[in-house]
């Protein structure tokens, strides 16, 4: 007989957690133990996984499981038809249609930030209202190596990228790309950030915004006592090398200002438009090694400012 | 040129059915169940020198017949399938448009048909099956509606009215 084989304990085959099929024609998917579902589960994009949460077993199954999305889209779009997740090209939308009643999507978002892990985060505001605020918090909550936020509305940046909002996703993330003017952002504020970021209390490592001309200013001069002359000289108290960064030598007219800064463990660079009135984009990094560092002073095209 | 070649046959083992249908396959394909394959080095049945006549048969209580003769069907096409490395595996971009076309052809049936196979597959521990199972059932919910779903699999849906509304508002961004 074949079932005659005298089997250890710790050999049995019977198990009490895998169930038994005992009518093969109506193994159906909720027969599947909860291991393998949230296995399923984790082979689906984000818009067919919340969509599979059909009964209190299968909501319960996805919540414990964990997901990482690669790159999140959060898009707010007057567009109809909105966009889709793709599967193919690792960018997982989530759109918010212009409508009265924006913050339901706020729910969704909070559920998934609640066991998603992002490689990049990208936010792309078309307008401002409160409830597009609340959503701004939810996701300066998230767990993600990177975050870009854009917006083409002028109240939005000024309301939402605050000391204080820049000050919260610095504590969280290892890049922070902020595409937009951040009006209300202060030199104190960036200050703030740059020596977190120096001394490594801090997980940040690259940080870049566009400010206004003045913070700008007052950044260099104020805060890392830093003054340009003419004829590309500089002045410091602090252990600061300058370069000038030229990418184009060969045009005469090179209207892009575009200096960098090493003070110790940091790189401060400054990106301006001669001819433009108003904004810069400014970058901090910090190195972790100095043959890093190094690199990329000797960069071609790096000019190293005389001091005076 | 018929010269007489000594021929060491492969060695074959026996695996029972709950329905107590017994298989014959080869060591070297079966070695993909890790439950199996445990089972056979830990009692020492890659030893001894019986021939398969005699040798003891291993029951497979959680597996009726239909699946395991699928089980070994699977095992036999994917018997040179380089072995997995499972930290590998885990590092791996989660996607599951990279299903072979065998397999894609193969698992094409019933889903009462599949979720046997996927116990099956979970049971006797054979990780590439229970992948590609797991991946086609991810296909099939890919692009439906929430009430698409509940149907093609038969849902039932327990959520009280407050549940569902909750659900609802979480599935705002996903509607169509």
């Amino acid at each position: 007989l074949p079932m005659s084989l005298n089997l250890p304990m710790s050999l049995n085959l019977e198990s009490s957690e895998t169930p038994t099929i005992d009518n093969y024609s109506e193994t159906s998917l909720l027969d599947l133990p909860n291991e393998i579902i949230s296995q399923i589960f984790s082979f689906l994009p984000l818009r067919d996984r919340m969509r599979m949460r059909g009964c209190k077993r299968l909501d319960k199954i996805e919540r414990e499981t964990k997901n990482h999305v690669q790159y999140f889209w959060i898009e707010e779009t007057n567009s109809v038809t909105g966009l889709k997740c793709s599967d193919k090209t690792n960018w997982q939308h989530f759109t918010i249609r212009e409508s009265q009643d924006v913050d339901i999507y706020s729910e969704g978002l909070k559920r998934i930030m609640g066991n998603t892990t992002f490689h990049q985060v990208s936010i792309w505001f078309i307008s401002y209202n409160s409830y597009l605020h609340n959503l701004l918090k939810i996701v300066s909550d998230c767990t993600t190596d990177m975050i870009n936020l854009a917006s083409q509305d002028r109240i939005f940046e000024r309301e939402a990228f605050t000391d204080e909002f820049m000050w919260s996703v610095s504590q969280r993330m290892k890049k922070v790309n902020v595409d937009t003017v951040v009006q209300s952002i202060t030199s104190d504020g960036l200050y703030r950030i740059y020596q977190a970021m120096e001394v490594g209390s801090i997980p940040l490592q690259k940080l870049a915004v566009n400010v206004t001309q003045s913070i700008c200013e007052d950044l260099l001069l104020d805060r890392l006592d830093i003054t340009i002359t003419e004829g590309r000289q500089f002045h410091s108290s602090r252990p600061i090398e300058a370069f000038s960064f030229d990418n184009f030598p060969s045009i005469p007219f090179n209207t892009e200002i575009d200096f960098h800064f090493f003070d110790r463990r940091m790189e401060f660079s400054m990106q301006m438009f001669i001819f433009d009135e108003g904004d810069g984009k400014i970058k901090f990094r910090v190195y972790d090694n100095d043959e890093e560092m190094e690199r990329k002073k000797n960069k071609e095209g790096m000019v190293k400012l005389k001091t005076v | 040129f018929l010269f007489p070649i000594k021929m060491t046959s492969p060695r074959m083992i026996k695996l029972t059915s709950n329905d107590d249908k017994t298989f014959e396959v080869e060591r070297d394909v079966i070695k993909q169940s890790v439950t199996v394959n445990t089972l056979i080095t830990d009692l020492n049945m890659d030893d001894e020198d019986v021939s398969v006549e005699n040798q003891m048969a291993i029951p497979l209580p959680n597996v009726d017949a239909a699946t395991l003769e699928m089980v070994i069907t699977w095992c036999k096409q994917h018997r040179e399938d380089p072995p997995r490395n499972e930290e590998e595996e885990e590092k791996k971009e989660k996607r599951t448009d990279d299903i072979p076309e065998w397999d894609k052809t193969f698992l094409d049936v019933e889903q009462s048909v599949l979720f046997a196979l996927i116990l099956a597959a979970n049971y006797m521990d054979i990780k590439g099956l229970l992948d590609n199972c797991c991946k086609t059932v991810a296909n099939m919910i890919k692009g439906k509606t929430p009430d698409e779903i509940r149907k093609h699999f038969n849902i039932k849906n327990d959520f009280t009215p407050e549940e569902e509304e909750q659900i609802r508002k979480e599935n705002a961004w996903c509607e169509d």
